[in-house]
């Protein structure tokens, strides 16, 4: 019979204390559910905004009669980040609940510091998520881009969340949660890299834009940014190729557009004569999904074959290019090379580690690029 | 010892639980490197270790004709016997406020943070203390069912985070050289001593003692294996940076629709967590009855409780409490008493009173 009582107790004990939330007795309405981050700074003062849920409309059963924003706006100044996010308190009466975050923007200002000040408190808060993105704010406060108007009833930071996210998978940008950011910050050879976010008029509303990479010096600070056309063949060259589109032409000049439905990259390195030279090989599968100059006729396998040798080429052309660029540019590792030399050659990298922007500026780099054309569409195709 | 019987399988699961949750509790040492790739390694020289240190406690099993480290020795030397249940109650007691104090510290750094969990440890005690007045049958048999729970936990955290491993946070072997890769190795073995529970319990064990024990070392090391894989892959070495490195894993994942998944598997943790606690007062409070074979049945397990609280409590003020009692040498030491030197002594007395017998 005791036993019976006391495992009576202990199934009570576990049902009564782990299923209920962290704050006993908290409503949603009394929470403050931050959406996305933006951290300013003006002489040596942080200005940090949020964004908020607007849980009053969020916990109604039907919001569409409440009326208000779907999020709520707030910023606050303080001597570091932590202290500015804890004086929104005296704003909004609740306290801040960092674990559905988004997003974290940081402007340009900040970046010209070591980010790693403004990032150890996402670092190292118990309710911060280590999958957060990160981006900067380009041409723009940070705190601008959260209260942009994008739109009615719309969470701006969840619409720059999915820009991101988009970014990555079409290769446009690299991947940049938290996580990655302080594993390259950790990375001795390394420099960080973030995408930009600018925003751009679109009548009486505005529109967020992700196109161009912010590099990082090896302080961690920003140095200058990669555009469009470097910044996808950088997600290239970084391993990170997961989807993308390609135009190429055919031998008269017909464009073609190609959709990359899968990629791989693969590093060889080796230092020959103190130099370090890399073999990259970049494999992408792509399939056609557009074509001027067919006239909705049969696509001929020459011409398959001239689009593949096109794209190789170009491809190549452009990785060689941006990888040039990057020397010339101080030659700050972004593209974790030091890192592919490690997993090759430790005994090397750990003896050229200690002068890696020297030696990664006198590395040489060989791009074999294969294109797999997987499928032409519905159209049909001459073997 | 009570005489309740169990099978190798309840109580080897007992011991499963007990060496994987103090696998997500561990905490980033200046002295281990868990963001390195040499920490896959880690669980098998953990595994080798454990075959050899075994030796002795397999040797005592057969020399004892399956009579418990306690029940044994007392038939030979009762002073010697009473050295030996002494020992194990500093031990055990220096792994429970272990335990404790990493509970505490997961407890109100993960799970409620910024919050004083003093009443939620003082609570864990309390179920511990009457939960350890049960026989070590009803602990085995629930933990089978916990090995269930904990199962699909460590299943579901791997197969969510294995989609983030990454190929650039996977580097050469032994980067900081064979020996420094030995010292971190054997400094990560010495945080599962759970096999020392072995020796005490071997009275209620029934099956093959042995063959259960290779069978639980296989798919303890096959278990921690694929968990610091994961975290080396998908955390590299941000997990360095991170206070609870394996259950750091849990937050990068995402498992279909359950995007804070962390939450459940926190509260698999914790019941796990009372399982282990609860094993630990029971060893204590078995040890006590034989120093003091009168005293009511009740009190040791209620005095174990009081004194464990009364420390935590102390430990749970201040960070640098929790690093003494977590000391890189308080684990070595404990380890190398209670898996080696216990266990080669009371074969030793064993071994000298056989001779002594077969001499007269």
């Amino acid at each position: 019979m005791l036993k019976k009582i006391l495992l009576l107790f202990f199934v009570l004990f576990v049902f009564l204390m782990f299923c209920s939330c962290e704050r006993y007795g908290t409503e949603v309405e009394d929470m403050m559910i931050i959406e996305g981050i933006a951290v300013d700074k003006e002489n040596e003062t942080f200005e940090v905004t949020i964004e908020m849920l607007n849980n009053k409309q969020s916990a109604s059963a039907d919001s569409s009669n409440v009326g208000d924003e779907m999020t709520l706006i707030y910023s606050a100044k303080g001597e570091t980040v932590a202290e500015a996010l804890r004086l929104i308190i005296n704003k909004t009466g609740n306290v801040p609940t960092y674990i559905h975050n988004k997003v974290i923007i940081l402007s340009e200002e900040v970046a010209k510091t070591d980010i790693t000040k403004v990032l150890d408190f996402f670092e190292r808060d118990y309710t911060t998520q280590p999958v957060t993105l990160v981006c900067i704010s380009k041409g723009v406060k940070a705190g601008e881009v959260l209260k942009a108007n994008i739109g009615k009833d719309i969470s701006k930071s969840e619409v720059l969340e999915k820009i991101l996210n988009q970014s990555a998978i079409s290769s446009i940008t690299p991947e940049t949660r938290l996580i990655d950011v302080i594993n390259t910050i950790l990375d001795e050879t390394a420099c960080v890299t973030l995408p930009a976010v600018s925003l751009e008029n679109n009548g009486e509303t505005k529109t967020f834009f992700v196109e161009d990479i912010a590099v990082f010096n090896y302080n961690n600070e920003i140095s200058y940014y990669l555009g469009r056309s470097s910044a996808e063949s950088f997600v290239k060259l970084l391993g990170e190729l997961k989807n993308g589109t390609l135009v190429t032409q055919d031998e008269i000049g017909n464009k073609a557009t190609f959709i990359i439905v899968d990629g791989k990259t693969k590093y060889k390195a080796e230092v020959i004569n103190g130099i370090v030279n890399y073999n990259v090989k970049i494999k992408m599968y792509c399939d056609l999904n557009a074509y001027e100059g067919d006239r909705f006729k049969t696509i001929k396998s020459e011409t398959v074959e001239v689009f593949k040798k096109n794209i190789e080429t170009e491809t190549e052309r452009s990785i060689t290019n941006l990888y040039k660029t990057i020397q010339i540019n101080n030659s700050y590792d972004i593209l974790r090379f030091g890192r592919r030399l490690l997993q090759n050659d430790k005994n090397a990298y750990k003896l050229l580690k200690s002068d890696w922007q020297k030696n990664f500026k006198n590395s040489v780099i060989m791009v074999d690029v294969e294109v797999i054309i997987r499928r032409i569409g519905e159209e049909s195709y001459h073997e | 010892m009570t005489q309740t019987r169990i099978t190798t399988f309840q109580f080897y699961s007992l011991l499963y639980i007990c060496s994987v949750v103090a696998a997500f509790m561990f905490v980033s040492t200046t002295l281990i490197d868990l963001g390195t790739t040499d920490a896959v390694l880690f669980p098998t020289v953990f595994g080798i270790l454990s075959l050899i240190t075994i030796i002795p406690t397999f040797a005592f099993c057969k020399k004892s004709n399956g009579e418990s480290v306690l029940i044994a020795t007392r038939k030979r030397n009762k002073l010697f016997s009473d050295i030996i249940a002494f020992s194990y109650i500093v031990l055990v007691f220096i792994l429970l406020l272990r335990t404790l104090a990493r509970l505490d510290l997961f407890v109100s750094s993960e799970v409620f943070p910024e919050n004083t969990m003093t009443f939620l440890i003082v609570s864990i005690v309390i179920v511990s203390v009457f939960l350890s007045l049960l026989d070590i049958g009803a602990l085995s048999r629930a933990s089978t069912i916990f090995l269930v729970m904990v199962t699909l936990s460590v299943s579901v955290i791997v197969t969510s985070a294995f989609s983030n491993v990454e190929t650039v946070n996977i580097v050469p072997l032994f980067m900081n050289g064979e020996t420094e890769f030995i010292k971190q190795a054997l400094s990560y073995s010495v945080f599962f001593p759970e096999s020392a529970c072995l020796i005490l319990f071997l009275s209620n064990i029934k099956g093959n003692i042995k063959k259960g024990y290779y069978l639980y070392i296989l798919l303890l090391v096959l278990s921690l294996t694929i968990v610091s894989f994961t975290v080396v892959g998908a955390l590299g070495e941000f997990s360095n940076t991170q206070l609870f490195p394996a259950f750091a894993i849990s937050s990068v994942g995402e498992f279909r629709v359950l995007e804070r998944f962390e939450s459940i598997q926190s509260s698999v943790w914790t019941v796990c967590i009372i399982a282990k606690t609860t094993l630990q007062i029971m060893i204590i409070s078995n040890c006590i009855r034989h120093l003091f074979p009168k005293i009511k049945w009740w009190t040791p397990n209620a005095i174990t409780g009081i004194v464990a609280t009364a420390f935590i409590i102390y430990i749970s003020q201040g960070v640098t409490r929790f690093s003494f009692v977590s000391s890189q040498i308080w684990v070595t030491v404990t380890y190398i008493l209670l898996v080696v030197v216990l266990p080669l002594v009371s074969l030793l007395l064993m071994l000298k009173k056989k001779r002594g017998e077969n001499l007269a």
